[in-house]
Parts: structure tokens; sequence; C-alpha cells
């Protein structure tokens, strides 16, 4: 999941994106509102984080833009004043959703976490497709109710082709979501995470979670359980 | 030096006005004055001329077919030369018969050019003024009849226009000398006037000048009827500006105050041995403590405190947006809202109020109700009743007056508890309203306001 963080302050900032970055999110940064405008409605980002008191271009209007651009990925405002009129204006901008500096990365993981999957179509933070339970809280994959290994890269191209299930994804959206603009995409890197992900969740070759679409791309291909829609 | 323009004073742009249209007005009075005057001097030259030619058809005689004078006519000036009376007889083909004495020194032409002989109609008389000959005329056409042939004659009596035209200049001077002593003595009244009218508005300045010099902290004295609505609101102004000022020193007092507490907790801290769990517990609790101070104190020093003059805010749509935003933050309760709100809802003071209080309150009927939110709203009894209803686990009597307590003691009060309730009570009670707690119908908290109008 790649994320926009829009903050001016630097100390925050980077508070933001390490904190961020260690949670599994691939997270790009902007300090001024212009730029922000700029990079929403250039890269597909899958959520954004906007502080409303951004230098050059206010965040409100930030927010406006990307709507206005037709760019419905979900965003959360961090606003200092804390007054009821900022949080509803922010909302009625095209906010989902507000937080009150100073805040708790934990409080601000598990808000983002929860717009995350309401935008992939599920309100609870643990989907279950079988033997295979995914818990985009923790952060962990269960296999048969254990707990299994995954480096941060493998969860992440994991946890995306699963809010993405049915879909079948292209390489590139895969390599543009979950890596930095920067990233090499004519490695096979991304086929390396696959293969690992398919030996480690699926050791005996009886269950096929990923599929492969030929020439297009792959498919997380388990239906979740009834429970956790 | 700046020099200001006399348009920026109401005194200048009057008295401009004045010295543009006062000239216009009595230039207008001067001209219907001065022809109303050479009017009723021409009539009466008129009048004069008639009765000298009515005189002089009583003292002629026609003998056969040719007129008769006496010796001696009444009027002495004929016989003077250049008397400036003068008088001539035509018959009907333009033949003089006779003319004064007076009129022998006259140019012939002058004469015949000043006499109109054809184009008069028997019996209506032509009076004429010829202003480039410098004479008034007056002719009468007549027929006489004697012995059964009529004889047509035209009499001409011609006065010189010179002591009227010198009668009418000397009205014209007179006339506009004391126009334009009218003009000098209105614009000196005028001037006094305002100036006299304007003295209350030059002293509200010089008081406000007072107030902002510091001289002075309101404005005192009487003013009169028209001025005085705005000094009382001047003052009310003044004076709500001067508590926001001591609001916004205390608030700092009380902030520096109730900060001092967890900074001296963090401060000795440092010194005690302490594991690296322990004191990061410690200041994650003192740096909650500090927020929730800053931000109530923050939102008491914004609020604003007093009734806006004569500003109303219309409920329903603010209720309306509140229901939108928090339907959004809490979408994934579904949460099933419920309005029942009265028409034309108003309330009156700030729209930022307003939403402060709905904000805090209405948000946790989302937080802490299962899936329905009532709200309702009506104007009895001359006060504003709201109400926000959830189907949460509810409130217990005996916490119900502890979770609305004011924020004084904040810096002492316990952790994780919300600051919203006690923002939301303290600016009710700023309006003078009232807020309870109660049983909800939804088997929930019920958060009932009133703010009086």
């Amino acid at each position: 999941m790649k994320l926009l963080v829009v903050e001016d302050d630097p100390d925050l900032r980077r508070q933001l994106v390490t904190a961020l970055g260690s949670n599994n999110y691939t997270v790009e940064e902007s300090a001024d509102g212009e730029e922000a405008l700029y990079m929403g409605e250039e890269y597909p980002y899958d959520l954004a984080i906007v502080d409303l008191g951004l230098p050059k271009v206010s965040g409100i209007d930030v927010i406006k833009g990307w709507r206005a651009a037709g760019k419905e990925f979900p965003i959360i405002i961090l606003t200092a004043r804390g007054d009821w009129q900022d949080k509803v204006e922010g909302l009625e901008a095209g906010a989902d959703d507000y937080l009150v500096k100073p805040f708790h990365m934990e409080e601000l993981t598990a808000r983002l976490n929860a717009l995350l999957r309401r935008a992939a179509g599920h309100s609870k933070p643990v989907l279950e497709f079988g033997p295979i339970k995914i818990d985009t809280t923790g952060r962990v994959v269960y296999r048969h109710d254990e707990a299994v290994k995954l480096t941060s890269y493998e969860y992440r191209t994991f946890e995306y082709l699963v809010l993405n299930a049915g879909k079948t994804i292209s390489k590139s959206e895969i390599t543009e979501h979950l890596y930095h603009q920067d990233f090499d995409r004519d490695s096979n890197v991304l086929e390396v995470f696959v293969r690992r992900l398919r030996q480690k969740l699926d050791p005996n070759q009886d269950l096929d979670p990923i599929t492969t679409v030929r020439g297009l791309g792959y498919r997380f291909a388990l239906s979740a359980s009834k429970d956790s829609e | 030096m700046n020099v200001r323009s006399p348009l920026h004073s109401l005194q200048g742009r009057l008295l401009i006005a004045s010295v543009l249209i006062l000239p216009i007005v009595l230039l207008i009075a001067g001209l219907a004055l001065s022809n109303a005057y050479n009017y009723s001097v021409e009539n009466a030259v008129k009048d004069r001329l008639q009765l000298q030619v009515y005189l002089l058809l009583g003292a002629v005689e026609l003998k056969e077919d040719h007129i008769i004078f006496p010796e001696r006519l009444q009027e002495p000036r004929y016989e003077q030369v250049n008397s400036g009376l003068y008088a001539a007889i035509h018959d009907k083909n333009g033949k003089l018969l006779w003319r004064s004495l007076s009129s022998i020194l006259l140019d012939d032409p002058k004469l015949s050019e000043v006499i109109s002989l054809g184009g008069i109609t028997t019996g209506e008389p032509l009076f004429e003024h010829k202003p480039d000959a410098g004479i008034f005329s007056f002719q009468l056409r007549i027929i006489w009849e004697n012995k059964g042939e009529e004889h047509s004659f035209l009499f001409t009596v011609m006065e010189s226009d010179e002591l009227v035209t010198r009668d009418i200049t000397a009205y014209e001077q007179q006339l506009s000398i004391w126009l334009g002593i009218i003009f000098l003595v209105a614009l000196l009244a005028q001037t006094f006037i305002l100036s006299w009218g304007l003295t209350p508005l030059r002293r509200l300045a010089r008081d406000l000048k007072a107030i902002e010099s510091g001289e002075a902290d309101k404005l005192g004295g009487h003013y009169p009827d028209e001025v005085q609505p705005v000094t009382e609101n001047l003052n009310e102004l003044i004076e709500s500006e001067r508590k926001q000022r001591e609001r916004y020193r205390n608030t700092l007092g009380d902030l520096a105050h109730s900060l001092k507490t967890p900074l001296a907790v963090m401060r000795g801290a440092e010194l005690e041995e302490h594991e690296l769990h322990t004191y990061q517990t410690l200041v994650a609790e003192q740096v909650e403590r500090m927020d929730q101070i800053v931000q109530y104190q923050l939102t008491r020093a914004v609020k604003s405190h007093h009734k806006p003059l004569g500003k109303s805010v219309n409920v329903t749509p603010i209720i309306n947006r509140m229901l939108s935003a928090l339907g959004k933050v809490y979408r994934n309760k579904a949460v099933l809202t419920d309005v029942d709100l009265a028409d034309d809802l108003l309330f009156h003071g700030d729209e930022r109020d307003l939403m402060e209080v709905l904000g805090n309150i209405m948000e946790n009927a989302f937080k802490y109700g299962n899936s329905r939110v009532k709200v309702s709203g009506t104007h009895i009894n001359g006060e504003l009743k709201l109400s926000i209803c959830d189907d949460g686990p509810g409130v217990t009597p005996d916490m119900r007056q502890v979770i609305l307590q004011r924020g004084e003691r904040l810096d002492t009060s316990i952790q994780g508890q919300g600051i919203g309730l006690s923002v939301a009570t303290d600016i009710i009670s700023c309006y003078q309203g009232a807020i309870e707690v109660k049983d909800s119908p939804l088997d929930g908290t019920c958060f009932v306001i009133r703010f009086p109008d």
C-alpha cells in the first residue's frame, strides 16, 4: 500500500514517514500543498494523510483539488486547532476521517487500516479466506491459525492482492502501489515474491491462493469466509 | 503633510453641495424675479401709451376727409422736441397726416422703420418694444364714418425706452447684490448649523481617541438620540473587547500555571532512576495531560463568550452538516439517524459555538451508540431545546453530573477523559443555557440542551 504524507513540520513528517514505513507501508512525502496537489494527481496512492495548515495551498484546497480531479483514495486530515468547524469543513471537502494533533501513532495506523479495508469493501480488521486468515491491524497472515513468517515486502504484496481479491492485478500496478517511484520496474523481484508467497502459504500445493493470469498479472483467487465480510 | 480631500468630511461634502446648488437656485430665482419685473414695467408702459392714443383720439376732429388738431394738445410733451413721447397719424395708404412737434428731430427712416404700417387689423391695438430703436410703440387703426364714407387712420404713440431700461438695469443690479448677500448668509448659516449639528460626532471621535490612548475606558456623557444607540453599541463592544482581553490574559495565566505541574513531574523524573519503559509511560501520561489542558484552554479562549448583536444561525443546516460529516467518519458502524426538527429553528449566537457544542455531543452519540442516533429540536417557551439520544450503554445516574462538570479542575482530572463535554458545558453556560443527561427512549443516553432566546 502506498501512502502520501503531506505535512509541513519536518519533525512530525519524519516521524510519520518512519512509523508508517516500519508498519510495512510504502510512504512518500510532501511538505507543501502545491507539490502535494501535483503528486496526488499524478501517482496512484492508496491513502493520503493531509495536514490542514499547509504553506502555499491549504490542506482543504488540496483535498478539493484531488476530488475534483476524480481521485478517490481515502484521506485522513490532521488538524491542530481541533474545532468542529475545521473538522466539518475538511470532511465536506472530501476527507474521510480526521485526527487532532497530538495523536498516538497507533490511533493513526488503526484509522488508516480501517479506511484501507473500507476502500477494499471489508469492514472487519481480520479477513478470512478458508484456512488463510489475514489480520490487517497486526499485519500478520495465518495459515490454519498458525502465523506465517513473511518479509515486509511479501506481506505488502500479499495484502494488496487480498484487498483486491478477485481482480486481476497487473505487475506494474503492484509495483506502483508497493514501491517507491525509483524502483527498478524491469526486475523480476515480484515473481520471486509471488513464488515465495506460494511456497509459504500453500506448501502442499492444494490451495492455489495466487493464480497467474498469463500476460495480465496475478489474482488472489480464494473467496472470503462469510463472517469475514 | 497628508492633505485630506474635503470629500472625506460630512461638513465638507454638505458645503460643497451647497456651493454648487445654491447659485443655481439663486440664479433661477433671480431670472424669475427679473422677468416678472420686466413684464409688469412693460405692462405699465402699454397702459400709458394706450391712454395716450385714446387722448389723441379724443382730441382730433374729422372734417371732410382730413383731420383737424386743436391748437394745443393736453400733453405738453408732444410740443417739446425730443421729449421722449411722440405721436403720428397715417392714412390708409401710409401717408403721414400728422406728427407731433416732439418727433420732428427723429429721423424719418427711423420713424418709418419703427412704425408698422401694414399688418395692423382695425380695432386691434399693437404694442411693441423695439430695443434697437430704443422705443416702445402702441398703434391702433380706426375707421371713421363721415357722411356715408369710411376713412381709415393709423394712430401711433411711441415712447423712448431709455427711462424704463435704466429702471430695469437698476433693479437688476439691486437684485444681484441682494441675491449675492443671500448666498453668503445662507452659506455662513449652513456652516454654522453643520458645525453645531455635527459637534456630537466630533465629540464622539475625541472620546474614542481618549479611549484609544487609554485616558478613558468608555464613552461617557449624553449624546443626541440619533447617536446614542451607536455609542451604546460601541460601549458594549469596548466592554466585550475588554473582557475578551482579560479572558485571554487569564487563559494564558491558567495555561502557564497548569502546564507547569506536568512539566515539573517530567523534570523531576529526569533525576529519578527510571527504567526506559516507565519513563516512556510517564512522559506519555504527562504529554496527554498537557494536550488536554492546551485544547481546553484554547477552546475556552477562542469561543465568542457573548451574544453577537442580533445575529442568529439556522440550526437545521448545521445539524445536517454535522450528521453527514459524522456519518462519514463512523461509516463502518452504519449508524441509523433519525432527525426530528421543527421548522425555522434559530440559535441566537455564534455559529462556531453551536458547532462546537453539537460536534462534541453528537460525536459521543455516534461513538457510544450501538446503531441509532436521534436528534430532535423544538422551540418552546422562549427557548431552543435540542436533544441528542443514542442507544449505547448509557450513563449511570451518579456519573451524569461528573461527566458534565466544567473543566476548571482539568489539570487534576482523570486520565483519558475527553474534554469535549466540559467544553460544550462551558459554552452552553456562557449563553445562560442548560445541559442535562437523561435516559434515552432508545435505551441509551440523551443529552438535552436548552438555549434561552
